[in-house]
Formats: C-alpha cells, sequence, structure tokens
C-alpha cells in the first residue's frame, strides 16, 4: 500500500482536476441541447448521493483503500477476485481516458502524427509521475491546476469582450419540458460524478484527525466542479448555439476559435487544447495510480514503484489496441463505459456499505 | 562517473524526439489563403478558387518568403465533387501547400445559390485549420471567381477590402448585417431555414477586374460593392433585398447599427438627412383566439445632418414635427419589408426562434405550419423617434438667401 500523505487541499484539486478531465472540453449530456447545465448541475444530486455511500464505507475503515478494505468486508475467497476486477476497472478506465488525449490531439492538432508517437511522449510523462509517489502526483497536480484556472480565467476574459456571448441561445429553458432533462440526469451522473469511486484510493492517504472533513472536502470538491462543468457548458451554448454544441467533437475548441478581440486577440485555441490536454492527461494519471495501487494491493506489496512500469506498458499498448479510430473510443468510452462502469462505480459500493453495516452490526451484538 | 554517463545518455536520446512537429510547416512552405469562391461546375461538382496572399507584395521587406514581384494575391481555382477533393487537387498548380486557417470570406456563386448550397460548409465546419469566423456572401449577378479575382484600390489584399466594405455597409448604412460561417449554419438548422446573406456585386468592366491595370487609375474600372441581400429559403436562392426593403428587414431584426435616412419637409420630399445613431427594435407576441400578433416597437434615435430647406429648428414645435415624420418613414420602410415577407411566405424577420425562445409549446403547435402561420399572423409595427440634437447650426443659411 502506498504511505504517501497528501494534504486536504491536495485532494481537492486531485478531485477538481479528475471530475474536469476532459469532459470540460469533450461536453457532456449532448441530448439536452440547451438544458445541458441544467442537467450537469442535477446530475450532481444523486453524485452527492453515491459520494456520501464511499464517504461512509471509508468512515467505516478510516485506515483502508478500496483494495484492502473489500476483503475485510466480504472475506478473501470473494475479495480477492473482487480486487482484481476493480484493479482491471481502473486500467480499463486509464486506457480510455489515456487513448482518449492521443485521439482529441490528433483530431485537433498533430493530425499526420502517429498516435503511437502521441501516446508514447505522454506515457513516459504519465509513468514517471506516478513513479514518484503519491505526494509528487498531488503537487503537480495542484501546480497544474493553478494553471487550468489561469487559462480559465484568461479565456473566459477574451469571449467576455469578443461579445460572442449569445444569452439567447439558452433559450427556451425546458424546450423539450423535464422529460428530456430527467433522461440526461443519468448521463451526467455516470459521467464524471460516479466516476470519484477512484477518491476512495485516496482517502486513507490524505492527512486529517478525523474522517469527516476529508468527506466534507470531497463534497465540496465535486459541488465545485459540478458548478465549473455547468458554467462551461452554458458558456459553450451561449457561444455556439444548442445545434453546434450538440455536434461538436470539442465544444471548447470551437467556442475558444470564435474569439476575435479587435482582429487583434483571434486564434486562441491553446486555451482550450491546453485545458483539455492537462486535465484529461491527470485524469488518466488518476486512475493509473489507482491501478496500481490496486494490484499493489493485490499482491500484497510493500509499494507501488516496481509495478508501474509493467502496467504502465499495459495501459499504453492497450489504448492502441482498444480502438480502430476515433469514433469507436468515443462510443466505447463514453456511451457505453457508463454501463460496463455501473457495477463498479454504484452497484458494488453500495452492496459492500450494506454488507460492512451488517457485519458491524452483529459484532455490536 | 558511470551515472553520468548513463544520465548523459538518457538526455540525448531525450533529446531526440524534442526537434519539433510531427508535420511541421514553414510559413514558407504556405500558401495563405484569404479567400475562397465556389461555384457550381457541370456534372455536379464545384469549382473551388483561393485567393492567395503574395507576402512579399503585401509587405515588402518583411516577410521572407514571398516574391515581390506580381500581383498582391494569386487566384487559382480547380473542381472537384467536393470542397476538399476540389482544394487537394488545384494543389497541382500551387508551389506551396494551401493554408486555410486566414480565410476571411467565402464568396458563393449566385448559380450555385440558386440551385442550392446546403452541403457546402461542412468541410468548413470540420476542418481543424478553418475557422468559423469566416465571412459569407453571394457574388450576385456573377460567379464567386471572378468576385475573388478582382483586385482593389487602397487594400491590397482584396480579401480584406471586401471586408471592410461589407463591415463598414452594414455599420454605416444598415442595408446589410455580417453573417459568418456558424451564423448560416445556425440559421440552416433552424426549422424556418431562412438564410439572409449579403451580396457582393462586380461593377464595371469585368474584363478588367483581374489585371493590375485595374487598381493603378483613380477610377478603376471594375470594382466590388456590396449590394442587397439574398433571401434564401431552403438553402435555394429566393430574391434579392435592395434599399428599403433591405433596410426594414434591418429594422425589424434589430440589426439596425447607423444609417441616414431623408425624410420630407416644408413640402418638400426628401429634404432633410437625419443620422440614425441608435435603433433597438423589440417584439411582443400576443396570442388571441389561435390568432398570432407580433408588435413591433422600433426605438429610434438619431441626428439633423442636412438641411436643404429653410426650416427652423428652434420653433417650438419644429423637431416634434420632424419626429413624428421620421417615426412615419420608419415605419412604411418595416412594414413594407414585413408585408413583404408575409406575401413571400418567407420568415426573414426571425420571428420563428423568437417564437421558440419565448413560447417554446405555442412554438411547438405551430412549427410544422410556420410559414403559413408567419404569413397569416398579424403584425402591427409603432415607432418613437428622438432628434438628440441639430448639429451647429440652428437654421441653415438658406433662411437667410433673400430670393
Amino acid at each position: 500500500m502506498e504511505t504517501g500523505k497528501m494534504s486536504k487541499l491536495q485532494l481537492f484539486s486531485v478531485m477538481v482536476m479528475f471530475e474536469l478531465g476532459g469532459v470540460i472540453a469533450l461536453g457532456i449530456g449532448g441530448n439536452a441541447k440547451q438544458d445541458t447545465w441544467l442537467a450537469i448541475l442535477l446530475g450532481l444530486v444523486p453524485g452527492l448521493c453515491i459520494l456520501f455511500v464511499y464517504g461512509k464505507l471509508y468512515t467505516l475503515y478510516p485506515k483502508d483503500t478500496l483494495t484492502t478494505f473489500i476483503p475485510k468486508i466480504v472475506g478473501p475467497y470473494l475479495g480477492k477476485p473482487l480486487v482484481f476486477i476493480y484493479s482491471v476497472h481502473f486500467m480499463y478506465q486509464a486506457v480510455r481516458n489515456f487513448r482518449g488525449i492521443g485521439n482529441v490531439m490528433s483530431i485537433a492538432v498533430y493530425d499526420e502524427t502517429p498516435l503511437i508517437a502521441l501516446l508514447a511522449l505522454m506515457g513516459i510523462a504519465l509513468m514517471y509521475i506516478v513513479y514518484q509517489g503519491i505526494e509528487a502526483m498531488s503537487r503537480t497536480i495542484v501546480t497544474f491546476l493553478i494553471v487550468m484556472a489561469i487559462l480559465g480565467v484568461i479565456g473566459n476574459l477574451f469571449v467576455v469582450f469578443s461579445g460572442i456571448i449569445d444569452v439567447k441561445n439558452l433559450l427556451p429553458i425546458l424546450e423539450n419540458g423535464w422529460k428530456t432533462v430527467i433522461n440526461t440526469i443519468p448521463l451526467t451522473y455516470f459521467l464524471p460524478y460516479a466516476e470519484l469511486v477512484v477518491v476512495l484510493m485516496f482517502f486513507p492517504n490524505v492527512q486529517a484527525a478525523s474522517t469527516r472533513p476529508v468527506v466534507r472536502i470531497a463534497a465540496l470538491a465535486a459541488v465545485f466542479s459540478g458548478f465549473v462543468l455547468s458554467y462551461t457548458m452554458a458558456l459553450n451554448t451561449a457561444v455556439l448555439g444548442p445545434d453546434l454544441l450538440s455536434r461538436s467533437t470539442i465544444p471548447l475548441l470551437a467556442t475558444t476559435s470564435k474569439i476575435n478581440i479587435g482582429d487583434f486577440i483571434q486564434k486562441t485555441d491553446g486555451i482550450s487544447l491546453s485545458t483539455l490536454v492537462i486535465s484529461y492527461f491527470f485524469k488518466a494519471v488518476v486512475y493509473f495510480y489507482a491501478a496500481v495501487a490496486a494490484v499493489s494491493d493485490l499482491w500484497n506489496l510493500k509499494g507501488i514503484r516496481q509495478i508501474v512500469v509493467p502496467i504502465g506498458m499495459i495501459v499504453f499498448f492497450s489504448s492502441i489496441m482498444i480502438a480502430e479510430n476515433a469514433v469507436e473510443n468515443y462510443i466505447e468510452g463514453y456511451v457505453i463505459n457508463p454501463y460496463v462502469a455501473f457495477p463498479f462505480q454504484t452497484a458494488i459500493p453500495i452492496v459492500l456499505l450494506i454488507v460492512a453495516w451488517m457485519r458491524k452490526k452483529r459484532a455490536a451484538a | 562517473m558511470r551515472n553520468r554517463l548513463v544520465y548523459m545518455l538518457i538526455l540525448m536520446v531525450a533529446a531526440l524526439p524534442m526537434t519539433g512537429c510531427w508535420n511541421s510547416r514553414e510559413p514558407k512552405q504556405l500558401a495563405i489563403v484569404m479567400a475562397l469562391g465556389i461555384d457550381k461546375a457541370p456534372g455536379n461538382k464545384y469549382k473551388v478558387s483561393f485567393q492567395i496572399a503574395n507576402s512579399g507584395q503585401v509587405a515588402p521587406g518583411i516577410v521572407a518568403g514571398g516574391s515581390t514581384y506580381g500581383a498582391p494575391v494569386m487566384v487559382y481555382s480547380g473542381t472537384g465533387s467536393s470542397i476538399y477533393e476540389a482544394i487537394r487537387k488545384t494543389s497541382r498548380s500551387v508551389p506551396r501547400q494551401l493554408f486555410f486557417a486566414h480565410i476571411r470570406l467565402v464568396v458563393i456563386g449566385e448559380s450555385l445559390a440558386k440551385s442550392g448550397m446546403q452541403e457546402i460548409f461542412d468541410f468548413f465546419d470540420r476542418s481543424r485549420e478553418t475557422r468559423l469566423t469566416a465571412m459569407v456572401l453571394i457574388a450576385r449577378g456573377g460567379d464567386a471567381e471572378q468576385a475573388v479575382r478582382t483586385l482593389t484600390p487602397l487594400e491590397k489584399l482584396p480579401a480584406n477590402a471586401v471586408m471592410g466594405k461589407m463591415m463598414h455597409s452594414s455599420r454605416l448604412w444598415s442595408e446589410n448585417f455580417t453573417v459568418y460561417i456558424d451564423d448560416v449554419i445556425n440559421m440552416m438548422v433552424s426549422e424556418e431555414n431562412v438564410l439572409l446573406i449579403s451580396g457582393v456585386k462586380l461593377a464595371g468592366d469585368k474584363g478588367m477586374s483581374a489585371k493590375k491595370e485595374n487598381v493603378e487609375q483613380t477610377n478603376p474600372a471594375a470594382i466590388l460593392n456590396i449590394s442587397g441581400m439574398a433571401v434564401m429559403q431552403e438553402g435555394k436562392l429566393k430574391k434579392w433585398l435592395d434599399g428599403r426593403l433591405a433596410r426594414g428587414v434591418i429594422w425589424a431584426r434589430n440589426k439596425m447599427e447607423s444609417s441616414v435616412m431623408t425624410i420630407d419637409a416644408m413640402g418638400k420630399p426628401k429634404s432633410v438627412s437625419i443620422e440614425v445613431s441608435r435603433g433597438k427594435t423589440k417584439v411582443k407576441t400576443q396570442f388571441a383566439n389561435g390568432q398570432l400578433r407580433f408588435h413591433f416597437h422600433i426605438d429610434a434615435e438619431g441626428f439633423i445632418t442636412e438641411l436643404q430647406v429653410p426650416f427652423d429648428m428652434t420653433k417650438p414645435g419644429g423637431i416634434d414635427s420632424m419626429e413624428k415624420e421620421w417615426a412615419e418613414t420608419i415605419r412604411d420602410e418595416a412594414e413594407a419589408a414585413i408585408k413583404q415577407a408575409q406575401s413571400e411566405k418567407c420568415d426573414m424577420l426571425g420571428l420563428g426562434q423568437m417564437l421558440r425562445r419565448e413560447h417554446p409549446k405555442q412554438w411547438n403547435k405551430r412549427k410544422d405550419d410556420w410559414n403559413n402561420v408567419f404569413a397569416d399572423s398579424e403584425i402591427t409595427v409603432t415607432v418613437h423617434t428622438e432628434i438628440r440634437h441639430q448639429g451647429l447650426r440652428n437654421k441653415s443659411y438658406l433662411s437667410n438667401i433673400s430670393k
């Protein structure tokens, strides 16, 4: 088990970076058209509920990560296989997100560079960060979150001063009634809120006197990133209109490409691309760390260093083989993936919590 | 010692992939496309013309890699079944790679506009190189290639010249408004699918337009003018709007920025010029017994710029009567445009989208038959005008000419 420590602020940053990862630029909840921002906000409700479940599990086992408390709850015979499939799940998510970065980069900038070249450079960085351990990782994420915040402020000012915001694009609110929005909530819940199951791999590393403030910080991070995502989507809608928004591969890129201040500040695609690549990369990093930590727990290793490179290689090669093209990765990663991930993110944690409660009751009785 | 060697080796190897972009392109290998003209070619093909900036001519001595002789722009054209095929085919005759990030203008030939042009924008929408902020114009009464080939005085780059004309005519004259690629797409996907795109017309000796001598005289033989607005329904050119009708549509769509209007005074027609400094139009929707009613309220502000009659502005009620006259003129213009739109069953006023935004339920009931609903709806116009000042003279010198 990784023994490095992180502060509460670092937990907050890691979670926000993870939640924004990729989603901030790619966009979610496309069916809701101009009400997407609303769907994202409402997705926060089930999102916080499941975060509550994670928090309860953590409170029951404050010194354990997901992969060390599973055997304690369900016993070693059921626990070890479960830990194994969880490590596969985290690896799979790392692969999807890692491939996503490559796709986005080749769509938006490097259209003639082979994917393997893009991913190889990213892969070295990915493995290096995780190899340095959780402390270095969270420090790096804090730094890059500051970079992203600065980019965000600059980008927003540019958009405002370009005068390209047309609030009318957000109207009418609830054009097709509540039904479309409510149908979209599961999507916005799966992505990104339910993905927070990964924080169960971080909670015990957070330095705190009790579990309560840690859970509170986690909830705060979820709410904060929810608002940022919702705001970004509303901004995209106001600039692009619901049609272009729903058709864009990378809506944020389309938004920044419309920036033009006095024919002088224009072509500021760098802002959205940096945001996208940074956040997407660190999402893959977090998933990769979770996979590595899970495998190290599975084999009862002392640390994570010795398996970073082997698992990194698995992630790297799988990410090249996992999809034939960008569309396939998008469909499998965004459309089908939520259903594949549902048991890991929602069903199993709830069952675990119920079993843990029953055990505790029996022990007390 | 050994460690150091290993580190050195790693650093050297690490430097290898850092040599730059995989598909890097140097500015001198690029042909920067400023404007694109798209025409219909026989056999369901497109003819695409590229106006390429000759950087050496545009900024001699500053930009390396351009030739300092020749015209400021070069135009190449090619045909293909798709826009992109035409582009790549043309590479055979262009010594450099075409680069599209700086396109400012897309001109569409009138014949293509007439036969339908809904398909041509996907390339601009999809490609990562093109921007959505290119202006769209229709070559009125001609083909786009000729418009793109025309050299213009004052501005070396014709694309910039046309853009400047367009910007100024929409800001100072307001019979047009500027439309960009994303606006076109957004208008096309809306249910009523009515497009308003300004026209650019080549006037004068068309044979001279592409020659350098054209810009070497005070009175260019051929000149590109912004002319009217094309009304397109379902992607096909339906008619051209000009003059009063065009400005009426501008009033109704709340796109008025500034213009000059002449009104009658002292029995002399069109003798007072008013510069419109501000115009705002609000539309109210009412439903009465299933009948749709729109009410336009136009607020206009302006000042007197020219008097051709001995009119005393300081006379009590003088300004008021003029304001009233002016309001009437605006109302006539707006009503004429509205009537025209209704008789053509073509919602060029953007009322459908307004209804969708403000009354989505009512809109859903009516959207399938919107063109008829629009034509049958009752539209009223009221105008309120304010003349802010009379300029530096109260009376014209005409008042003191004794004979």
